[in-house]
């Protein structure tokens, strides 16, 4: 009998086991979306780390200008913009589409402008002394720099 | 005989030695011909065997190109696997108020080809390839989906970090969080002016049993075109700003008398206009005509954003002013766990529109100032959308010169539809006119107080204001003729309303549906005017939210006077509003 309650105890373990490590689909998916945000800015902007709040702040119009008092100039780039929300601004889509709805009619500060090509987006942060943008890129042009990063899921 | 025979032998020797010269230097001559031509074959061998070298890397490169497109094809399908996964799995996470959800997958498609056309960051090579392609489908229309997404893979293959993103992108556009984004993306990064507005189509039908009130409220139910406003918005200059705000009321005429006894009524107003000098966050000075910093609803001033159609009758009191034409200076400062806004101005008192040059235009040398602070917690979890405000106005208005909204004309009308002329005589005897203000000169204060809080599906929000009236002036009745100066006294009036916003998309409908319910109370001049001005509003309505663009709004309200019953009404508004 102990040696049948045994033999059960092993299978069990056996079976709990491949299912914990088995992954879902959905979860090797989600896996496989993992990325890491890039928040570039101008080499010349004196800002060298960038805090969440401080980030919240800049993306939401609060803070209209950098220390060096150049004027924040902000880009969403499509394909990780709900990822950078969601996940580092911890906004959700509803919250962010509203926010910006008041800030419309209440003369408040513009909503960030959208650039759909990385490419475009670094071609213009290195024009623009204000400018603030995400990618997925380490690689970046040399008067550009990197002040934060943030690993996400792609959504 | 030996002699004979050498001799004979020599002189053969001698014969065929000069033939053999002969022969030797043809040989020689022939080998030189050989030589020549082996040099011509080797040349040429060597040739044709730098043409099979060359041609034998070119069979290597297509065969790289062929594996590759292989491995692009693996690829695309897998993804293209993934994707359906997604969206099996992820359909509740579909964000369907995402402004974007409106545009077109496939025109996001057609967007991203013209862009490639005309894309000043294309290289030539880039743009030379694709112009090659685009003929090759153009012969073959068939294969035009396989060689879009073939194309974009290919094409954005050294871009930063978006070999992976653009794709991704461009299958779920549709799904992908973010608003305006075909409009934004219209834009140029250094545009100095963006236009934009709302139009409101509204339906009214007043409803009442009290003959006297019902004479003074539009008898028949009506449509209107009651707000198109256009924004005009420039930031000409690093620090400034021009905004202003264009109402086209009901129709974009003046009052028009004609003899043919045509009355066509309505107006141009300039909601707003003011310029903007942004020193820092915390101070930025605006100069021009703005709404009063006062409460949630005079701030949050645009019919798209607001739930119901209908003002509550508090604010439509104008115990605060709407707006007025002076300057301001506004900032945020940011603390560790809340921001703090603030709000100083100094403008034009309350005048009476009609007698008024100008409706901008002051009337007397005192100014009104007044001032907001507000607190808001967006750095929270759970009271993130939580704000208290508190607002403060004072100013001296001119006796009688200020008629306030059109509620309060229609209460002293009432008095006079009912031939109740000894109501009037009586507040003249307390110093008051119908409608309950200081026949001459007055103090006028007002605080109010306003909170809002968003949790999840559930808001609520709430204003509070109290108005302290001091009468400066003794002054004639106009009916009595008698000399008297009223006494000080105070109104005040509330309102809360509650909303609850659903998804309707459970249910197989399109959008978001808001029922809100709003309770009002005015308590205003209780002392003099108690039997008209005070009562209690009750408004319950539906909020249709279709799209962030469109927004359908039905309510009904139920005015209850707090003395005589007779006079109460409802009323029924609605209206269908595009934001642009």
């Amino acid at each position: 009998m102990k040696k049948i309650l045994n033999i059960c105890c092993v299978i069990a373990l056996v079976i709990c086991g491949c299912k914990t490590t088995t992954k879902t689909p959905s979860e090797q998916y989600a896996e496989s979306q993992k990325r890491t945000l890039y928040l570039v800015v101008h080499q010349t902007n004196p800002s060298e780390k960038i805090a969440v709040k401080e980030l919240r702040r800049l993306y939401l119009g609060k803070k209209g200008k950098w220390d060096h008092l150049v004027v924040v100039k902000r880009y969403d780039y499509p394909p990780l913009q709900k990822a950078f929300y969601e996940q580092v601004l911890r906004m959700t889509s509803s919250e962010v589409t509203r926010y910006w709805n008041y800030q419309k009619f209440m003369a408040g500060p513009p909503r960030p402008f959208i650039i759909k090509r990385a490419k475009d987006l670094i071609s213009i942060l290195q024009k623009e002394p204000g400018g603030i943008a995400y990618v997925t890129s380490k690689n970046i042009p040399k008067n550009l720099k990197i002040v934060a990063e943030f690993e996400v899921v792609r959504k | 005989m030996k002699k004979s025979i050498i001799y004979l032998i020599l002189i053969m020797s001698f014969v065929f030695a000069d033939d053999q010269k002969k022969d030797v230097d043809k040989l020689k001559e022939e080998i030189e011909f050989l030589k020549s031509a082996v040099q011509q074959l080797l040349e040429k061998d060597k040739k044709s065997q730098q043409e099979v070298d060359s041609l034998k890397q070119e069979i290597g490169k297509l065969k790289n190109r062929d594996q590759k497109h292989e491995k692009d094809h693996g690829e695309l399908k897998k993804l293209r696997n993934e994707v359906e996964q997604l969206k099996k799995t992820s359909v509740k996470d579909e964000d369907l108020f995402s402004e974007e959800d409106a545009l077109d997958p496939f025109a996001e498609d057609d967007v991203f080809v013209e862009e490639q056309l005309v894309d000043p960051f294309a290289e030539d090579e880039q743009l030379d390839s694709f112009t090659e392609e685009q003929q090759t489908t153009e012969e073959d229309p068939s294969n035009a989906e396989e060689y879009f997404s073939e194309e974009a893979e290919l094409e954005i293959e050294d871009d930063f970090g978006e070999e992976d993103e653009t794709e991704f992108y461009l299958r779920n556009a549709a799904n992908v969080q973010g608003g305006y984004i075909a409009e934004q993306s219209r834009r140029l990064t250094n545009d100095v002016l963006s236009v934009s507005g709302f139009f409101s189509l509204e339906y009214s039908d007043f409803q009442t049993n009290s003959s006297t009130v019902e004479s003074l409220f539009p008898s028949e139910a009506s449509f209107n075109n009651s707000h198109i406003n256009l924004y005009f918005d420039a930031r000409f200059y690093e620090n400034f700003r021009f905004f202003t705000e264009l109402r086209f009321l009901y129709q974009p005429f003046t009052e028009v008398f004609e003899l043919g006894q045509v009355n066509r009524s309505g107006e141009v107003i300039i909601e707003r206009a003011w310029a903007e000098w942004e020193y820092r966050d915390w101070l930025k000075v605006r100069g021009g005509t703005f709404f009063i910093p006062y409460g949630i609803w005079n701030l949050e001033h645009g019919a798209p954003i607001l739930l119901s159609t209908f003002t509550p009758i508090l604010l439509r009191r104008q115990i605060f002013p709407e707006r007025t034409t002076g300057i301001q200076a506004n900032g945020l400062v940011d603390f560790e766990y809340f921001d703090l806004k603030y709000y100083a101005w100094v403008g034009n008192g309350k005048v009476q529109i009609e007698e008024a040059a100008l409706p901008t235009q002051d009337n007397q040398n005192n100014k009104a100032y007044g001032g907001r602070l507000e607190i808001q917690f967006p750095y929270t979890k759970v009271f993130n959308e939580l704000a208290f405000g508190v607002s403060a106005y004072t100013g001296k208005v001119q006796g009688q010169e200020f008629n306030g909204a059109d509620i309060q004309n229609l209460i002293a009308q009432v008095f006079i539809a009912e031939n109740d002329v000894q109501t009037i005589v009586d507040l003249e005897l307390d110093g008051f006119s119908a409608i309950g203000e200081p026949l001459d000169e007055y103090l006028d204060r007002a605080i109010g107080f306003d909170f809002r809080f968003r949790f999840q599906n559930f808001s609520v929000q709430s204003e509070f204001i109290v108005n302290f009236i001091k009468p400066l002036k003794t002054a004639v009745g106009p009916l009595t003729g008698v000399q008297v100066k009223g006494n000080s006294f105070q109104e005040y009036g509330a309102y809360t309303q509650f909303a609850y916003e659903i998804d309707i998309e459970q249910f197989g409908l399109i959008g978001l549906l808001t029922p809100f319910a709003r309770l009002g109370v005015v308590q205003a001049n209780n002392k003099v005017s108690k039997e008209l001005g005070s009562f209690r509003e009750y408004t319950f309505g539906l909020n249709w939210k279709v799209n962030p663009a469109v927004v359908l709004k039905a309510e009904y309200i139920i005015i209850k006077f707090a003395d005589v019953d007779d006079r109460d009404f409802g009323a029924f508004f609605s209206s269908f509003n595009v934001s642009f």
